[in-house]
């Protein structure tokens, strides 16, 4: 009788085992449609969206094995399955009828989402997208500026996928000025995070590719706003994630390059009024000065100027940004952090943000003076 | 007329007084039975068509059965009239008797000699001599033995003391240098058949038994299957003897013992049970010579036949190392193990092993610690590589593509486009192509085995992927897995891994990496489970000894491996002196160094 029952327990342990699993989708990589990208656009009808799901062509994944670098006959890469629908899940049975193999969502590495797309139709689809069980939430997000079809049917000589285009360039930090990579997980957080609105690249697509220079601002699902290029470095020298911004300075005309460094956010709370200041402490490049007129006071001189004009970009970002009542910077969060109390007595951040008295203390250090690396 | 009549005989003096006691009882019933089938051989002679070689056989196995039966009988009589308790297994001192027992029994081989002669000259003792032709040295017989025993002049006393009469031939005669003394049939013939040379004595019941042994024995070679780099070139031969004299030439001190058994009802082999004492657990000792003695079985042939029984369960891992190599034998018995050498086996069985011992090669010994722990992670990757990569593939490929990079992904896709078989089938078709490969080349001659391999592995690779049978990237991965379960040094090590391999691949194809990992923890829970003489399989790392790390994975210097292995329980646990004295504490110890640099200046 003992001996049975350490069979049973021996059986029940295996079978749990075998059948918690969730492993049991035993199918070959190259019977299934590798779904590299996958856009959202608004559908015609207002209450549906379209989803495109896209992936290279059979013949392009042969060729990417053979070390081939183009298509034989100047063919696309890349083919695209559309799928219209109120959820995520009737566009995806849609896009399946229209193939023969499994869409796999599991390799997706790029989400693009038209900035066109209402919040309650973003929302949805964001919220079907965290529970797709093979979806590891790594996949590198960008803002479409109007369809994300028609950015993705764009190709770049510099990748055959655009999929791979994006892993490349957002997954080196020293290939971009601003390290804008935004992934699956990190807009999650922002998300349901109070105190933080979140924020994407946005992908211009262009003749040769693709641009990627301008962040899209969100407060929640609602799109707000793109800034230009160069609110966006500014933006980017405000998270710290600025790497080859550069400054043109017309008197001296000299250009201070690289500025990079850290960007450290603190918040206090004075008779009831919430201040937030932000410290840079960049590095950077002179350059396209003359060797012989290089002095200490001058590139002191240089420096200065340079740190006024950038504290000067930032305050009036900031400043632009509370007028716009959206907080990518999470000014909010860190008064959480630093506050919770005076955090937690505010029932709207958003009524309280624009009253925020902002400071940023810029100090830009040239470390060296030469050429461009 | 025969020398050794019994009527001639002049010892047998008190044969001829003694009352015969066979007359009283009915014939011998053997005689009785013969003479009956030969009347019956000579009335079917007349008949035609009856095959006459059975009865003949039976006949000629009847006449062999009575003479064995004579003898006995007169062996029997003749101890009983002597002052000794009669028994059939005791030698009665009547050398006919002995010669007719002998002939009706092991002396119908061609290969065993038996030869009567006279001790002496002038006064002549009959003696008997045994042995066998081939196993025993002509030259030794010749010389030592029988010229000697034939021109020895001192018989008279061989005839006034018959009873020490082997006291005086092994004192003055023969000069053979290991000679013994038995009494007992079961024990004589055993050393017959070993190629000792027997000497029967008239009168005497002592046997001489002389050590003539000389097989014909393969030389020293170098070892076949663990070769070395830098180490000692030789291997064990088959002799048992050379097999000791190689350990002993190693370990010089008289505290190494060779404890003789014998196994084997039939081919009665000799197996030496040896170890050190005052450095091995006696305890340890004992075991191995309890279960040994519980073998039973009717030949042993081969060394590993005893690994089952030194074993204590039935495991895919081996548990005793099987060796050829003397030095490594030398060096485990210094550690404090038991090696176990048989006769006729070229390998010799060291105990208890653990699972790292056989990772660790002569070579980690010759070469620097740097050199000896690259090698051992070397070994370990290979370990990995050769188990894991055919899994990983499958489970990557068809379960859990998801972890893949993008790029492999579309890389793995690429080359398994128009492949018919799943992943699994890829592995099963490469794998089985892999081992008829082995299989051939261990099975044919070097030389050819060679061009086979390299021309199979080509010719069929290249054909499997031109035929789209499997893709190209499998056949990387299969090649890398059969060099990598191979880096394991010791054969019988890449055995469980070639067997546990399929239990991954399993795993992977049902359940994918989670199938891998669940797979991993079943095989390293059963290795932890193992335990050999109460040694644990997995020391030092199960359970966790320290001290014993440093001769793991990484091998570290010398001098800093000062203890013997915990788990053996040691008598003597330290086995070297703490580490080397350094320059600035013993300067004495350096001073001709700093003497030269002073020159210099």
């Amino acid at each position: 009788m003992t001996r049975f029952k350490v069979w049973v327990k021996i059986a029940t342990v295996f079978g749990l085992v075998f059948l918690l699993t969730g492993c049991w989708g035993n199918r070959p990589v190259n019977d299934r449609i590798l779904v590299l990208c996958m856009g959202i656009d608004p559908a015609k009808s207002p209450n549906q969206f379209t989803v495109i799901f896209q992936s290279p062509t059979p013949s392009a994944v042969t060729n990417s094995s053979q070390g081939s670098s183009s298509a034989s006959g100047g063919q696309s890469e890349v083919f695209a399955v559309k799928g219209t629908g109120q959820s995520l899940e009737a566009a995806f049975n849609q896009a399946q009828a229209k193939v023969s193999k499994d869409l796999y969502l599991g390799q997706l590495q790029l989400l693009v989402i038209s900035n066109q797309l209402k919040p309650m139709l973003l929302k949805r689809a964001i919220t079907s997208l965290q529970s797709i069980g093979t979806l590891d939430k790594t996949p590198y997000i960008v803002v479409a500026n109007g369809s994300a079809f028609r950015m993705l049917q764009q190709t770049s000589p510099q990748a055959k996928f655009p999929s791979l285009y994006f892993i490349s360039l957002f997954g080196c930090v020293s290939c971009q000025t601003d390290a804008l990579g935004i992934r699956f997980w990190q807009y999650l957080v922002r998300i349901d995070t109070r105190g933080v609105d979140p924020y994407l690249p946005v992908a211009l697509p262009f003749s040769q590719g693709y641009r990627v220079d301008r962040v899209a601002l969100y407060r929640g699902y609602h799109y707000i706003t793109m800034l230009d290029p160069i609110q966006t470095t500014t933006f980017g020298i405000l998270q710290g994630l600025s790497h080859k911004v550069s400054v043109f300075l017309p008197k001296q005309q000299a250009t201070v390059a690289f500025l990079t460094g850290p960007s450290h956010l603190t918040t206090q709370v004075i008779n009831g009024q919430v201040r937030a200041t932000f410290d840079i402490h960049l590095t950077a490049m002179l350059m396209g000065l003359d060797a012989h007129t290089e002095t200490p006071q001058k590139i002191s001189e240089i420096s200065q100027t340079t740190s006024q004009i950038i504290a000067k970009r930032c305050v009036a970002l900031v400043r632009q940004l509370q007028r716009q009542d959206v907080d990518p910077l999470g000014i909010g969060r860190m008064l959480s952090w630093q506050h919770p109390h005076t955090f937690s007595n505010f029932v709207h951040w958003h009524q309280e943000y624009p009253k925020v008295h902002v400071v940023v203390h810029c100090v830009v250090k040239i470390t060296d003076v030469g050429t461009t690396k | 007329m025969w020398p050794f009549s019994r009527h001639k005989s002049k010892v047998g003096a008190k044969r001829s007084t003694r009352a015969n006691r066979l007359d009283e009882t009915p014939k011998n019933p053997a005689i009785k039975l013969m003479e009956t089938l030969k009347t019956s051989e000579e009335t079917l002679e007349y008949l035609t068509g009856v095959d006459l070689g059975l009865l003949k056989d039976l006949i000629t196995e009847t006449k062999t059965f009575s003479k064995r039966l004579e003898a006995l009988i007169q062996d029997f009589t003749q101890g009983k009239s002597s002052s000794q308790s009669p028994t059939l297994d005791q030698f009665s001192g009547d050398v006919e008797a002995a010669y007719d027992r002998l002939k009706s029994t092991v002396g119908q081989s061609p290969d065993i000699i038996i030869r009567r002669f006279f001790i002496g000259q002038s006064h002549q003792v009959p003696a008997l001599l045994a042995f066998v032709d081939g196993l025993a040295s002509n030259e030794m017989i010749d010389q030592d033995t029988v010229t000697l025993m034939q021109t020895f002049k001192g018989t008279e006393s061989l005839l006034k003391n018959p009873a020490i009469a082997h006291q005086i031939i092994h004192d003055s005669v023969v000069s053979v240098g290991h000679a013994t003394v038995e009494t007992k049939w079961s024990k004589l013939i055993i050393d017959l058949m070993g190629g000792n040379t027997i000497v029967w004595i008239q009168g005497c019941p002592e046997v001489l038994v002389l050590d003539t042994v000389k097989y014909p024995a393969r030389a020293i070679s170098a070892p076949m299957t663990e070769r070395a780099v830098k180490g000692p070139q030789e291997a064990f031969n088959e002799v048992i003897l050379t097999q000791m004299n190689l350990i002993r030439r190693r370990i010089k001190s008289p505290n190494l013992h060779f404890d003789p058994v014998k196994i084997g009802q039939l081919s009665q082999t000799l197996v030496v049970v040896a170890h050190v004492e005052g450095v091995t657990n006696p305890e340890l000792v004992m075991a191995v010579k309890r279960r040994l003695a519980d073998i039973q079985i009717a030949n042993l042939e081969y060394s590993n036949t005893l690994s089952e029984s030194l074993s204590s369960s039935h495991s895919l891992f081996p548990q005793v190392r099987s060796t050829e190599r003397a030095d490594i034998v030398a060096r485990d018995l210094s550690m404090g193990k038991v090696a176990i050498m048989v006769d006729n086996t070229p390998y010799a069985l060291t105990l208890p092993a653990t699972f790292i011992d056989f990772y660790q090669t002569t070579d980690d010994y010759t070469a620097s610690f740097w050199e000896a722990s690259l090698e051992r992670l070397v070994r370990l990757l290979g370990l990995f590589v050769g188990l894991l990569l055919p899994p990983l593939y499958i489970a990557l490929s068809s379960v859990d593509p998801e972890l893949l990079p993008t790029k492999l992904v579309i890389t793995i896709a690429g080359s398994r486009v128009g492949i018919p078989f799943p992943p699994i089938f890829e592995v099963i078709i490469m794998w089985t192509i892999i081992e008829i490969l082995r299989e051939a080349a261990i099975r044919l001659p070097k030389g050819l085995s060679t061009t086979l391999g390299t021309v199979g592995a080509i010719v069929v690779g290249t054909a499997v992927v031109k035929a789209a049978l499997v893709s190209d990237i499998m056949i990387v991965i299969i090649t890398l897995t059969a060099l990598g379960l191979f880096t394991s040094p010791v054969y019988e090590m890449a055995v469980p891994w070639r067997i546990l391999f399929w239990f991954v691949i399993l795993a992977a194809y049902f359940l994918g990496v989670y199938g891998i990992i669940l797979s991993l923890i079943v095989i390293l829970a059963h290795l932890a489970s193992l335990e050999n003489f109460g040694v644990p399989y997995l020391s030092p790392f199960g359970p966790l000894r320290i001290r014993d790390l440093k001769d793991s994975w990484v091998k570290f210097p010398e001098d800093a491996m000062v203890y013997r292995p915990t788990s053996l329980r040691t008598v003597s646990p330290k086995q070297r002196t703490h580490h080397t004295k350094k320059p600035m504490v013993y300067p004495q110890l350096h001073q001709a160094q700093k003497e030269h640099f002073d020159d210099e200046v």
